[in-house]
């Protein structure tokens, strides 16, 4: 254990391979979408329509997938960040209805730290099972919403007793020029450029404010959970609460503050669909979305890094299932590449009998993408939990999920 | 009180602590001089962890006074004690593993230093000024024992506690790590830190302490200075009565093989080898020890001997029958009794009552079960059996395990085990944290088995009980074996030596 030495050096040396990591894996994914789009020839697949598209699908994914980090990291599972999120839709329709936008947006983010609370209150202070009590807020929260729009929104104009339409959006920017060359690029299909193309003109026009707030979101919330004392503390309770009660961590109170910040961001992913993606509130437009949150959670092994690949990506098949068959049937192509790819490097680790399995499930998408046309809808609803489940049964060695997480903590009884 | 305020830097005065239905501490008076090794000594129960906790805030005691350098405190938390420079190590180790060494001293005490740059220096100035030799940006998770408790200790100084309370550091520590502790412990003194240090082990109070504090049934019943009273009067102190030893009578050992494992290896599914190219035998009335320091291939060859984990290479028979491919329960139906290290995780369901807690294990076979039903009746009645020939205290079979002390549990554990005539018996730390009245009764019962001709595989991190209880002793080391001892002419040191690797190496 003598490692005292070249600490500060070997630390740079980590993180810099760690970022070359993901530079590499960024280029690599657009290598080769380019070359998947050239060879099908399908070039809606990372058209500008579609990347804007998936932009906005992934935005509510990802602030499901960030409120629970804020949870899970400060050990509360919380499985109710759908209901969380569906009081986060009625929360921005009502407030924007009557104030504006921004308001609606601080609406939503309110009532999914209601849900928040109430999963404190229920798993904190009364021990209760932290699946059962997310199952429970889920229901309330579909409950809640459903007979809020029917109390409130009955009368208003636009309003019925599922739906309130016609809310104002958060204000959208484009930037001149930039946006309308970017596009003529995209649409030139040229290799490799065109697909850059299309991400610049897509995040130049119509982008909304919200959609900004995300990311901005995600960096500050891995800023307060990485880099200050206040996130060192919220982690501990996550790994191991009795030691940072012992040092004088208040467990119960950081525990609190988590599961409230990470129903707000649920919220906000509720207030988002119903703001940005659509054009008013409906009950039910959450669909899932907060279990696909918690789902890129996993997928991204509880880290901001990589709740925001998981939600990208599930976000993407989303939007591609709206837009074109076609593009789906690409994607095949492209999951088959990616799983190749992903054999060779374990059989350069040495994992013979993983590359195999991933090799042959390679080469069963490639066999698929030559032998058919088309890839039913229902299929690409199911890409999120099968590449959860893939990810959960390949790399469930590598999975670090904080060690006290969902673990009920009574002060006092370990110490 | 002058002369108090600055040489003593604790006074416990008839302190006092009841729980419902239990007195944990009463009447106790401790005086601790500033910059010494004070050693609170007392058998498990006596209730010097209630005292710590009380001195450390995390209980509020029901009468009494802490003086802390002169002055009558209250403490109300742990933070009200860090405040008064009081920093408690606990036995279990309060670490969070997914977090690096300098997150884990930081914890808490953000305020100092903040959690950067600064605090990475400090942690490491720490670390190098006690020598400690810590990584500030490794994670715990990869550290050992000592590093671990030297994290712990590093946490108290970075918070400025000058009395440090140690509850039982040497009980996870092999003999050289204890050296090493006590170096570090010998630095801290010199720089004028009060160590409260509260243990069992009568030779490692003797070797460092300053002053000696006894504590029996919930109080004090006794001071002493190491160079004015013998181990002996130590022990009487502590139990009122002579100490038990594990000596045996006599060897039992017969030409009869019953367990024999034959170039056993076990590789994980990572391809890390955990046991490697084992091979012992096991007479009928032969108790073979097996020492190691813990994490060393210990619990992976008592699990392969059970059928829970499986041989990659190798065999194993029972006998002269092959077991290499059966299930953990054709192993027991065999005959195969088994003590699990953890009695709470693996032995017992705490919430079930005694007698369904006889059946496990036992669930095929009379009298517990007939056919493929339960057999109540005949559970109970040999529960009470149990209950009777091993002196289990419980008011009747329809107790909740977790009702019972942790010594009757294991008395338990053991009286089952031994059910039904086992031939082998796999007893992985038969006695830890029980009493020394259960301890002993625990030693007398694989005692006569053995000279009944049952075969033993003991694994202890007690090398007291090792070599007490022996025939043979083989060290595990890095899931090798790499020494052979005959325990009637090996010391604790030698044994130590072997088992992290010195011996190894000087070959």
């Amino acid at each position: 254990m003598s490692t005292t030495t070249a600490t500060p050096q070997a630390r740079m040396m980590r993180a810099r391979k760690f970022s070359h990591a993901w530079l590499l894996i960024t280029v690599l994914v657009i290598v080769a979408l380019s070359a998947v789009r050239v060879i099908t020839g399908v070039h809606e697949i990372d058209s500008t329509g579609t990347l804007r598209a998936a932009a906005i699908a992934t935005c509510p994914i990802l602030m499901a997938a960030l409120g629970g980090l804020w949870s899970e990291r400060a050990g509360v599972v919380n499985i109710g960040l759908e209901g969380q999120m569906i009081l986060g839709t009625w929360g921005a329709a009502y407030f924007t209805y009557y104030y504006d936008p921004w308001i609606g947006v601080l609406g939503a983010a309110l009532m999914g730290a209601l849900g928040g609370l109430l999963h404190a209150v229920a798993t904190v202070t009364f021990g209760v099972d932290h699946i059962v009590s997310g199952v429970a807020i889920n229901i309330i929260g579909l409950g809640a919403a459903e007979f809020l729009a029917e109390a409130y929104f009955k009368n208003l104009e636009g309003g019925g007793v599922k739906q309130l339409t016609g809310l104002a959006s958060p204000t959208e920017m484009t930037i001149p020029g930039v946006s309308d060359a970017a596009a003529d690029i995209a649409t030139q299909h040229w290799f490799v450029v065109s697909d850059l193309a299309a991400v610049v003109a897509a995040l130049t026009s119509r982008l909304s404010l919200l959609t900004v707030l995300v990311p901005v979101l995600v960096v500050a919330s891995a800023w307060i959970l990485w880099r200050t004392a206040f996130g060192l503390r919220l982690r501990s309770c996550g790994e191991n609460p009795a030691a940072a009660e012992s040092l004088g961590v208040h467990v119960y109170r950081h525990k609190y503050i988590a599961v409230i910040v990470s129903g707000a961001m649920a919220g906000i992913g509720g207030g988002y669909l119903a703001l940005v993606a659509s054009s008013g509130f409906t009950t039910g437009q959450t669909g899932g979305r907060g279990f696909i949150g918690l789902a890129a959670m996993i997928f991204g092994n509880w880290r901001p890094g990589g709740i925001v690949g998981g939600s990208l990506m599930f976000g993407y098949t989303d939007s591609l299932t709206l837009r074109s068959t076609d593009a789906v049937h690409a994607l095949l192509l492209l999951v088959g590449i990616g799983l190749a790819v992903y054999a060779l490097w374990r059989l350069r680790q040495g994992r013979v009998a993983s590359a195999g399995v991933l090799g042959a499930i390679s080469v069963g998408f490639f066999a698929w993408f030559l032998l058919t046309d088309s890839v039913p809808r229902e299929f690409t609803g199911m890409t999120p939990y099968v590449a959860t489940l893939l990810v959960l049964a390949f790399a469930a060695q590598r999975l670090r999920m904080p060690a006290a997480d969902g673990l009920r903590y009574r002060r006092g009884e370990s110490i | 009180m002058a002369d108090t305020a600055t040489t003593h830097a604790v006074v416990l005065r008839d302190i006092g602590k009841r729980f419902p239905g239990v007195v944990a501490n009463h009447d106790v008076d401790i005086t601790i001089r500033t910059g010494t090794v004070h050693a609170l000594i007392g058998e498990n129960g006596a209730g010097k962890s209630t005292l710590m906790k009380i001195l450390y805030g995390v209980q509020r005691p029901d009468e009494g006074a802490i003086i802390l350098g002169g002055q009558e405190v209250q403490l109300h938390s742990p933070t009200d004690a860090i405040a008064h420079g009081i920093g408690m190590v606990f036995q279990h180790f309060m670490l969070a593993d997914n977090l690096t060494v300098l997150e884990n001293v930081v914890l808490g005490a953000e305020k100092l230093h903040g959690i950067g740059d600064a605090a990475r220096k400090t942690v490491a100035e720490l670390s190098d000024r006690y020598g400690f030799g810590l990584d500030p940006d490794q994670l715990v998770e990869e550290l050992g024992v000592g590093d671990r408790q030297r994290i712990e200790i590093l946490k108290v100084l970075y918070r400025g506690a000058k009395t440090i309370i140690l509850d039982e550091p040497t009980a996870v520590l092999v003999p050289q790590e204890v050296d090493a502790l006590f170096e570090n412990l010998r630095v801290l003194k010199e720089e004028d830190h009060t160590i409260l240090f509260i243990s069992h082990k009568l030779d490692e109070v003797l070797a460092i302490a300053d002053d000696i504090t006894v504590m029996r049934r919930g109080t004090t019943v006794g001071q002493a200075r190491p160079g004015s009273v013998t181990k002996h009067e130590l022990a009487e102190m502590m139990v009122g009565s002579e100490l038990p030893t594990p000596a045996k009578e006599g060897s039992t050992v017969t030409d009869e093989v019953q367990l024999e494992l034959a170039n056993v290896s076990v590789v994980d599914p990572r391809g890390r080898s955990l046991l490697t190219d084992i091979s012992i035998t096991i007479h009928r009335g032969e108790v073979l020890g097996i020492a190691g320091v813990e994490g060393n291939g210990q619990a992976e060859l008592v699990e392969t001997i059970m059928g829970i984990r499986k041989a990659t290479y190798g065999q194993v028979r029972l006998g002269d029958v092959d077991i290499t491919s059966w299930e953990t329960r054709g192993r027991r139906e065999a005959g195969i009794g088994y003590i699990p290290e953890d009695r709470h995780r693996h032995g017992l369901l705490l919430d079930s009552p005694l007698w369904e807690n006889r059946i496990l294990g036992h669930q095929t076979r009379r009298p517990v079960a007939k056919g493929m039903w339960i057999d109540r009746s005949g559970a109970r009645e040999d529960t009470d059996r149990i209950i009777e020939q091993y002196d289990v205290r419980t008011p009747s079979t329809d107790t909740l395990c977790r009702a019972l002390s942790g010594g009757n549990q294991q008395k338990l554990v053991v009286g089952r085990e031994m059910s039904g005539a086992p031939a082998l018996l796999i007893a992985s730390h038969p006695t830890r944290g029980v009493d020394v009245g259960a301890q002993a009764a625990i030693w007398e019962h694989i005692k006569r088995a053995r000279k009944d001709g049952l075969a033993v595989l003991l694994v202890s991190a007690d090398l007291d009980e090792l070599i007490g209880l022996s025939d043979r002793i083989e060290v595990l080391h890095r899931g090798r074996l790499v020494a052979e001892f005959d325990p009637r002419d090996v010391t604790p040191q030698d044994l130590g030596a072997a088992m992290t690797g010195a011996h190894e190496d000087a070959s």
